[in-house]
């Protein structure tokens, strides 16, 4: 780990260790059993006969498989790679790599067996037939790095037709990451997000969640203004039929958003904001400083472009912003969909959850507010840091109860045992990677 | 909602919205089928389009107003129909309803209208046109009563095909 952070000095350090060491350990993940293997007798009971009976109690109730088996705890990180990172439709084999990475996340974070799963499959109508196919594997998937508008349409069919949660995380993700921020930052700043002006500078997937959480907790869609690479969205704009064949779902914003009917580009539409959420281009220089002069006082200023946010937060701040949020880990206030999806997954297969709603994933926002809020909220801490290993079990235990509530769980359990199980599940996984590199089973980074 | 619906014959002072509303109607259709593509010079075409119309004592220009705003619009004619029975029809040409007052009956209200303008001038049917991938509008008319009749089928031409045809009656001779 020291030596990642050592590599992160060097911008292009990363990308030659990325090289070196997928190379030398051949991927990042692989699978380690759960039960004692003595003998080769012991498959006996693992395997046949004795699995038999563990498949005829399936058979008659086939909740059991989750268990019985490691249905519980195994999610797929299932894309097509048309859309990876900043590097475009690159394909299923070279989006591997990205997958894994992310599948290594969930098991450090979360606890979670991830199983990375590139598939050849363009088409949205087969892919979500593929997703459903897999459902009796699984005890959820994470679409990741799908094109929009088929990662709307993918996620909207599965959650609607599938007995597991199905998440998209560059969606959902980033969504609860911003939403958290955006309420601690309010609180900064003394003023309402009921009352707030927000930007949404983007339409991609990750803005269209994040202004769509942002009224899930609390803001007013009339005093939203969402802007893409033609201007504000409006009613009454020459592309509006055009957005309705091809993204209902960035149309439904483009009727719901901008009250009081603006036209124009972002430094029309940063008149007297209150908060702009850029997750457009990679900057600097995408949002000029004397745009953010035009914004109200105390501006909030969430850059989420990465490697590079469209504003510096320096430059941010000498314009007027208050409080600046990006993406990065070097900067105060990293919004991080890091924080979010392995807590919502720790959550969601502790209590056996059929769906993650929208609800659910406010309350992951909001307990994440409330964790950075209990340990002091200021300009440079609106939400939590990564390395605050206890947030990931509250948030767990916040989004399970939230959906025991919503009756969509096939367990239920106290929030003491959530936080419980959550804290132990995070604790195995991270014990069991240090152990095995202590015990040199994980060899150390060559030299 | 449909109370504070008003529907009336549009008027010269509609110009401009009829042009707007129908220059979208048709960039509409365009985003179904490259062979309905919109040419630059069509604004002109549709702004004569839209005069004369107003001028056709046949033709029937219908606006929906909803709270003030024009919601939307319907153009409609007649049709003689030499061979066939009913031989007097009435004939949709538009009706395109702005995105933010869709879903709000505005196109069935305009629809009752010109049936019942068409009927006064004779129509015993009413025939519309559009884009057979509009799956909005095929929606729409099939709720509103509507069954496919005649087909328009297309293709580009083709000097290919016509070459083999130029064979064809060359062996035959």
């Amino acid at each position: 780990m020291n030596i990642i952070m050592a590599a992160q000095q060097d911008v292009n350090k990363p990308y030659e260790l990325a090289i070196k060491y997928a190379k030398y350990y051949g991927g990042k993940v692989e699978v380690v059993p759960r039960v004692p293997v003595t003998s080769l007798s012991d498959f006996g009971v693992w395997y046949t006969p004795g699995v038999a009976q563990v498949s005829k109690d399936i058979v008659k109730d086939k909740g059991l498989s989750f268990e019985y088996t490691n249905r519980w705890n195994t999610i797929a990180v299932l894309t097509n790679g048309t859309r990876v990172l900043g590097l475009g439709d690159i394909g299923p084999e070279a989006s591997a790599p990205v997958m894994e990475g992310k599948a290594l996340i969930f098991k450090y974070l979360g606890g979670v067996d991830a199983f990375a799963l590139p598939i050849n499959v363009k088409d949205r109508e087969k892919f979500v037939e593929v997703a459903k196919v897999l459902e009796p594997a699984l005890g959820g998937i994470n679409l990741e790095d799908i094109r929009q508008p088929d990662c709307f349409y993918i996620l909207e069919r599965c959650r609607k037709e599938m007995d597991i949660p199905v998440w998209h995380d560059d969606q959902q993700g980033t969504a609860g990451a911003t939403v958290a921020g955006l309420v601690n930052a309010f609180k900064v700043v003394g003023k309402k997000i009921s009352d707030a002006s927000i930007v949404f500078f983007g339409s991609g997937a990750a803005n269209i969640n994040n202004a769509r959480l942002s009224i899930s907790a609390g803001a007013d869609p009339k005093k939203m203004y969402m802007v893409d690479s033609k201007g504000i969205l409006e009613p009454e704009r020459q592309d509006m039929d055009k957005m309705a064949i091809e993204n209902p779902w960035k149309y439904e914003f483009a009727l719901k958003t901008n009250g009081d009917r603006r036209k124009g580009g972002l430094p029309d539409a940063l008149k007297g904001a209150d908060a702009v959420i850029a997750a457009s281009t990679p900057g600097p220089g995408v949002i000029k400083p004397e745009w953010i002069r035009l914004m109200n006082k105390d501006a909030i200023v969430f850059a989420e472009a990465n490697p590079v946010p469209e504003i510096w937060p320096w430059e941010a701040k000498e314009a007027g912003a208050k409080i600046v949020a990006t993406g990065r880990s070097d900067f105060p206030n990293q919004v991080n969909n890091s924080l979010v999806f392995p807590s919502v997954f720790r959550g969601v297969l502790d209590i056996r959850a059929k769906t993650i709603t929208d609800e659910m994933a406010v309350e992951a926002s909001f307990e994440l507010a409330r964790f950075a809020e209990e340990t002091g909220l200021n300009e440079e801490h609106i939400v939590p840091k990564m390395t605050e290993w206890e947030v990931y079990p509250r948030v767990a235990a916040a989004v399970a109860l939230k959906a025991m509530e919503q009756g969509i769980t096939r367990k239920k359990m106290t929030r003491d045992e959530l936080l419980h199980t959550a804290t132990e599940m995070i604790t195995h996984a991270r014990n069991q990677i240090d152990t095995l590199m202590r015990n040199g089973i994980i060899p150390p980074f060559p030299p | 909602m449909t109370d504070r619906l008003k529907v009336r014959k549009a008027a010269d002072q509609d110009l401009p919205i009829l042009v707007d509303f129908i220059l979208r109607m048709i960039k509409l259709n365009a985003e179904f089928d490259p062979l309905l593509s919109v040419e630059e010079e069509s604004e002109g075409e549709v702004l004569s389009f839209v005069k004369e119309g107003l001028r056709d004592p046949k033709a029937l220009f219908l606006v929906a107003e909803l709270g003030g705003s024009v919601a939307g619009v319907l153009r409609a004619g007649m049709v003689d129909r030499r061979f066939y029975a009913p031989r007097t029809v009435g004939q949709i040409d538009n009706i395109y309803v702005m995105p933010e007052f869709r879903r709000k009956e505005v196109g069935s209200v305009l629809l009752a209208r010109a049936d019942e303008e068409l009927r006064k001038r004779g129509a015993q049917m009413i025939l519309v046109e559009f884009p057979v991938q509009n799956y909005i509008a095929s929606s729409f008319y099939t709720k509103e009563g509507f069954r496919p009749l005649m087909g328009v089928h297309a293709r580009e031409t083709d000097m290919r095909r016509t070459s083999a045809v130029r064979l064809l009656l060359a062996s035959d001779l």
